[in-house]
């Protein structure tokens, strides 16, 4: 029942990551061009994404969807890396979020916030229920 | 990667299990991967590639990762487009369309095999060479039938020609209509 539980539990995680992952790397590319493993780095440390693999069909989604744009970058010969950077539909995508986002999350936040006046010890009967009181 | 100073022995030793990691990978991903991770492992020292190897983890969780995350990408895809496409579709046309065909032929002679043969060009959801194909070849057992009916009549062996006549028309038909069936919805509608 524990395991099911957990597992349950793990799973609402990869839901609720499935939704926002993405616009948090549209986030991390607002102020600075970043590339691949600098990206990585900071949600595997966030907890937002399990390992790198999950970066790469992600920002091809991105690409894909022109969100962002991928540039090679020579100026370190010994290590050309691939600097991504939003693109003016992935910052105007950004900002919708942005604005989505933060009453989204108060909202969802207010509902599920626990209930004091429902804990154990404080009377129940204080908000009556149609049916159970006779 | 082929030089061995580019690349320390355990940034080697990584690249090549992350190769097979993604052997089942798509190609286009698996490159896009390897060729990133060579580079963050590019003119490292052995004790520094180990350190960036064990920030990275695991070649076969990243794998993994990979392409559970492409998988999720190719599932967008196909959500994308219209739901007739993803439907389980039903087979009760082409199986009407091949009784009508098969039975027609009999039951109302003539009248019933064209209206099986204009429900097979009327079926959207077969490939116009199916539908083309399934037609001639319907038509084709008809014409040999009646060929056979008028070439051995009036002779002694007029019945042969009479048991063509009444069966090339049926298996002919019932081969057209297991394919009809097979066939349905495999092609995007028209």
């Amino acid at each position: 029942m524990q395991h099911m539980l957990l597992c349950m539990a793990n799973d609402v995680g990869t839901q609720l990551r499935k939704g926002v992952v993405e616009y948090c790397v549209l986030g991390l590319l607002q102020s600075a061009p970043t590339y691949g493993w600098k990206l990585s780095e900071r949600l595997v440390s966030l907890g937002l994404i399990g390992s790198i693999g999950t970066l790469y069909p992600l920002l091809g989604r991105l690409r894909d969807q022109g969100l962002i744009i991928a540039q090679a970058d020579t100026s370190d010969s010994a290590r050309p890396r691939k600097y991504y950077s939003l693109t003016p539909d992935g910052r105007e995508q950004l900002r919708q979020f942005r604005a989505q986002w933060q009453p989204f999350s108060a909202a969802v936040s207010t509902i599920i916030a626990v209930d004091e006046s429902r804990s154990p010890g404080t009377d129940a009967s204080a908000i009556p229920v149609k049916g159970t009181d006779s | 990667m082929s030089t061995n100073d580019a690349y320390s022995a355990p940034a080697q030793r990584y690249l090549a299990e992350l190769e097979s990691a993604l052997a089942a990978a798509p190609a286009d991903l698996r490159a896009e991967v390897t060729a990133d991770l060579a580079g963050e492992l590019h003119g490292l020292d052995a004790d520094a590639a180990a350190a960036r190897i064990a920030e990275l983890g695991d070649p076969r969780t990243i794998a993994a990762d990979a392409s559970a995350e492409a998988r999720q990408t190719a599932a967008q895809t196909a959500g994308a487009q219209p739901a007739d496409v993803r439907m389980p579709v039903s087979k009760a046309y082409p199986t009407a369309a091949a009784i009508v065909l098969t039975a027609g032929w009999y039951l109302v002679p003539i009248v019933g095999w064209i209206v099986g043969l204009v429900m097979i060009g009327a079926g959207s959801r077969w490939a116009p060479q199916v539908r083309v194909a399934s037609v001639v070849a319907s038509v084709a057992a008809a014409l040999v039938a009646v060929a056979a009916l008028l070439v051995f009549r009036g002779t002694d062996v007029w019945i042969l020609g009479a048991a063509a006549f009444a069966v090339i028309p049926l298996i002919a038909n019932i081969f057209v209509g297991g394919y009809l069936r097979r066939q349905w919805g495999l092609a995007a509608p028209a």
